[in-house]
């Protein structure tokens, strides 16, 4: 009867761990090559516009939480000049090598998203240059039949949010706001 | 005083040329091409990680936009990229060609080293090839 016992007792525990880890598992999207657009330009001037095809996004199902990393070095720029530039003067991206967004999706439950897809709001932070700035806006988010998350959105900030000045030579080439767009596709980790 | 004018439109013609030149050569030069340069450090994936992850800024301005070789086994093939050891992502200029990258193989990169991603725990290398 105690082995019977013991037998049970460690069933139990098996399958707790393994519903345990289970959810763990399921929790968690992921995204390597997230795209991220950023588009500065201004009428009649040379565009102002970088991508990044390598940034990260991870989403805990769980709980909500999103978070992003980007890497400054990993945006492109047409112009190697403009590349140059935006690294060496306006992000100095050897003293600061990222950007990151912690925020959490609002009313977001995994279960009930569907492939026709929905509105979702995000609120969080973005770190650049040491300098953090709130971000709130509106998500397209939608499932795909394999099970993947797909997510589009964008936001406006502006260089003075994160201290970056613009000498005034280049001041009216580079728009007042800067358009930053983001589409991530998660998969099941 | 034909002479003077032929000597004058030859040298106004070089300086139009020579100012074309330079406003090509600033304004619309081309990318690095990090193919053709030469590594300046050769490291193990497991050692590159390890230093960014005791001392990132150091590491930084040791590895960053440096063109560098990282040797590791393949861990992980994806669409345009590989990983070493799970600690290096290398984002490959060429799709990764099967005969090279069969999982487990040592291997031996070079690439441009754009930082270390907290979120994924790696050290990120673009434009690379294999050696």
């Amino acid at each position: 009867m105690k082995i019977v016992n013991k037998l049970l007792a460690l069933l139990f525990v098996t399958t707790l761990f393994g519903a345990l880890n289970s959810i763990n598992a399921q929790g968690k999207y992921i995204d390597k090559k997230g795209k991220i657009n950023f588009e500065a330009s201004e009428k009649l001037f040379e565009p102002v516009k970088a991508k990044n095809e390598s940034v990260t996004a991870i989403i805990n199902t769980e709980t909500s939480e999103i978070a992003s990393l980007a890497l400054m070095k990993s945006f492109r720029f047409k112009n190697s000049l403009m590349e140059e530039h935006f690294n060496e003067n306006y992000i100095e991206s050897e003293l600061y090598p990222k950007a990151t967004f912690k925020g959490k999706l609002l009313d977001f439950n995994f279960s009930k998203l569907t492939e026709k897809g929905e509105k979702i709001a995000v609120e969080g932070t973005l770190e650049l240059r040491g300098h953090k700035k709130s971000i709130s806006t509106i998500l397209d988010v939608y499932k795909s039949s394999d099970g993947k998350i797909f997510m589009k959105g964008s936001f406006k900030v502006t260089p003075q949010d994160f201290a970056i000045e613009i000498p005034s030579i280049v001041r009216n080439k580079i728009a007042k706001e800067i358009l930053v767009s983001f589409d991530f596709k998660l998969s099941k980790q | 005083m034909k002479k003077k004018i032929g000597i004058l439109v030859t040298i106004l013609i070089f300086s139009l040329i020579a100012a074309t030149l330079v406003y090509d050569y600033t304004f619309n030069s081309e990318h690095r091409n990090i193919t053709e340069e030469d590594a300046s450090i050769s490291i193990s994936a497991n050692e590159l990680l390890s230093q960014f992850q005791k001392d990132e800024n150091s590491a930084t301005t040791i590895y960053l936009d440096k063109v560098i070789e990282v040797i590791g086994k393949i861990t992980e093939v994806e669409a345009s990229s590989i990983i070493l050891n799970n600690q290096v992502e290398a984002e490959l200029l060429k799709l990764p060609n099967k005969h090279k990258v069969d999982l487990k193989s040592f291997v031996k990169i070079k690439g441009r080293c754009v930082g270390y991603d907290e979120l994924l725990e790696m050290v990120k290398i673009d434009q690379a090839t294999i050696q």
